[in-house]
């Protein structure tokens, strides 16, 4: 054993016999390093929930066209904009050659569904048979809509999971008859689970119906919301998103420096949102785990200048048969990073731990370990201990032995 | 092996100033059994931290093993205490919660030496106690806890122990152990310093220094120094 290496373990056997001291000084670096841990875990599952979410919405390549102006920020529920119709969108696909698909997404509204003597009031929405392809959920069980429903108009309806639940009890939907509002509708399946959507509401506790019966027999009216048009894969969506601009500029016959009477959304735009929206998690939260590092820094430095002054006649002792300034400093320096290193790695140990536990319990919006900021909480609390550290060792290397041992 | 010349040492207290060392001049030779005597306030624990190179002098000449002390720097100093001086204190110093054994073997840790494998142990036995090496100093009796610390001022194989009032804390008896253990140590041509006020103990020594307001009033050598073992055995059964 070199020197060095006697210095440090003997500073680790001194830790050991001030076993409560020690307990004290891990307990700060322990808190902060399991927060940031934690939180970064956290933040990182709810990003990556919302980015699924999303992704099933947007999977692919794909771009959302919605009527109305972005300036006027109408939400899709505006109905006020009549100008997008179907036409359009068949034109579209007819012109922009990239376009591989498209399904328009009718907003209804929420309308009274009726089963036998009971009722509920939900979201009906109109889609397309292309809609199974476009928003990547088909039906769980029954039949999706055909070309020929849409065609005919056919008064057919799918139902989300939570409705059928709701409504039907322990029946079979398939084949019963309901009404929306006072039009008899036939329900020929139920559709994919979806859960909620990024702003909370339940995509399961809907009915969804062919694009035209909605917009003839449920709303009287010849235009759409909005669509989800899939681009082929490997085009710029850019470009194609000018092009689309280009032929609903010239079918809506607007005068150049009109603004458009519809908007479009890419996912790339829609992921930038999340993420600034999801700040808290990716900057503010982490920055407070710091903060808990640096009061854990503070506490170290305190309880270790502290501990330099009750142990004054035996770092004096040491000083007496031997030591050197630098042996001193040395033996504290260990002495306050080893305290710090040991409380985080317990911090990334309990979250680890804790993150397992529930996850293992179910909660999976909840992110799996953070390894890089469970590593970057160790190196910080590695510094912590080492910059904590100068202090007292500077103090206790300075210790004069005639002094310390009187 | 120690030549101390006209050396000076004074402390400013509170305004007041203290003369602790007014000129002293002395001669340790190799193989020595000096004891240092005076009463409280005579400057003798600062000739103490002189001679075991813990205190500078302010004025005066101090060589040690044939080397200037001026002019050596503090790391020095301390690879010297390491190597060379074993220290014995009042208080014995040892560390709690710490065992007797790697009490003893704390100037091993300082020290540049490689193989100091087993020279706890060896340090122990030497002062009877090997059989309590585990033991923390708690678990010990005052004589045994200054042996503990004979044992660690001796794990260097130093050239000089440097005893300071190493009774002080300990009934009679065990005193003598002590000082039979210092005798033992010095037979076996250890230099041996002792520092005391106790007139008894200092006989025990071959030469015996009075010092009384920082001067050296006496130096005698002892023709017949007592012995402490006989000494011990003579109080044996009254115990």
């Amino acid at each position: 054993m070199t020197k060095n290496v006697r210095l440090i373990a003997a500073g680790l056997r001194t830790l050991g016999r001030h076993r409560a001291r020690t307990a004290f000084m891990m307990l700060g670096t322990f808190v902060g390093v399991a927060a940031l841990t934690v939180v970064v875990a956290v933040g990182q599952g709810a990003q990556q929930d919302v980015l699924d979410r999303f992704d099933r919405m947007f999977s692919g390549s794909s771009i959302m066209l919605m009527a109305g102006s972005r300036s006027h920020r109408q939400g899709p529920h505006a109905s006020s904009v009549t100008t997008l119709t179907l036409e359009d969108l068949a034109a579209v696909q007819a012109r922009v050659d990239a376009v591989r698909l498209w399904d328009p997404w009718q907003m209804v509204g929420r309308r009274e569904v009726v089963w036998r003597d009971r009722s509920r009031s939900v979201a009906v929405m109109g889609h397309s048979e292309r809609g199974e392809v476009a928003w990547n959920r088909g039906a769980a069980r029954g039949s999706f809509f055909t070309a020929q429903d849409i065609a005919s108009a056919a008064r057919v309806a799918l139902v989300g999971q939570t409705l059928a639940r709701d409504l039907f009890g322990e029946a079979d939907p398939i084949g019963e008859e309901i009404r929306i509002g006072t039009v008899p509708f036939r329900v020929i399946g139920v559709l994919e689970v979806l859960g909620a959507d990024p702003h909370g509401m339940d995509r399961d506790d809907e009915v969804h119906v062919p694009v035209t019966t909605a917009m003839r027999r449920l709303q009287n009216v010849d235009h759409v919301n909005a669509a989800k048009i899939l681009v082929a894969q490997g085009r710029d969506l850019a470009g194609v998103t000018a092009e689309i601009e280009q032929v609903l500029r010239e079918r809506h016959a607007l005068p150049p420096g009109a603004d458009n009477d519809f908007a479009m959304i890419t996912p790339r735009q829609v992921e930038r949102m999340i993420e600034s929206s999801n700040r808290v998690f990716t900057v503010f939260l982490p920055l407070l785990a710091g903060a808990s590092l640096l009061v854990a820094g503070i506490v170290v430095a305190n309880l270790m200048l502290m501990a330099v002054n009750e142990r004054r006649a035996e770092i004096g002792l040491r000083k007496a048969v031997g030591a050197r300034a630098t042996d001193v400093r040395l033996q504290l320096l260990v002495e306050c990073a080893a305290v710090t290193l040991a409380g985080g790695m317990a911090g990334v140990a309990a979250s680890w731990l804790g993150l397992v536990v529930v996850r293992a319990h179910g909660v999976q919006s909840i992110g799996s370990m953070p390894w890089q900021a469970g590593l970057v909480g160790l190196g910080s609390a590695l510094v912590v201990g080492l910059v904590a550290g100068v202090a007292p060792a500077k103090r206790a290397a300075g210790l004069d032995p005639v002094e310390a041992l009187r | 092996m120690i030549q101390l010349r006209d050396v000076r040492k004074t402390y400013h207290k509170n305004g007041t100033t203290i003369v602790a060392l007014d000129g002293v001049s002395l001669d340790v030779e190799r193989g020595d059994f000096l004891a240092v005597l005076g009463p409280s306030g005579s400057g003798k624990s600062t000739l103490m931290n002189v001679m075991g190179l813990l205190d500078r002098p302010d004025a005066g000449t101090h060589s040690f093993l044939g080397e200037a002390v001026e002019t050596l720097g503090e790391d020095d100093l301390a690879a010297l205490r390491n190597e060379k001086i074993g220290f014995v204190f009042q208080s014995f110093h040892l560390l709690p919660r710490t065992t007797a054994q790697e009490n003893v073997e704390l100037p091993l840790l300082y020290s540049k030496r490689r193989d100091i494998g087993g020279l706890g142990a060896r340090a122990l036995d030497a002062v009877g106690l090997a059989d309590r090496a585990s033991h923390h100093p708690g678990e010990l009796s005052g004589g045994q806890q200054q042996r503990v610390a004979i044992a660690r001022a001796l794990v260097n194989d130093p050239d000089l122990i440097l005893a300071d009032e190493p009774t002080g804390n300990l009934d009679r008896r065990s005193g003598l152990e002590v000082l039979a253990l210092l005798q033992q140590l010095n037979r076996g041509g250890r230099t041996v310093i002792l520092v005391t006020h106790d007139e008894e103990l200092a006989r025990m020594a071959h030469r015996l220094v009075r010092l009384l307001d920082g001067r050296v009033v006496a130096d005698e050598r002892l023709q017949r120094p007592s012995d402490a073992a006989e000494l011990l055995a003579a109080a044996g059964g009254s115990r």
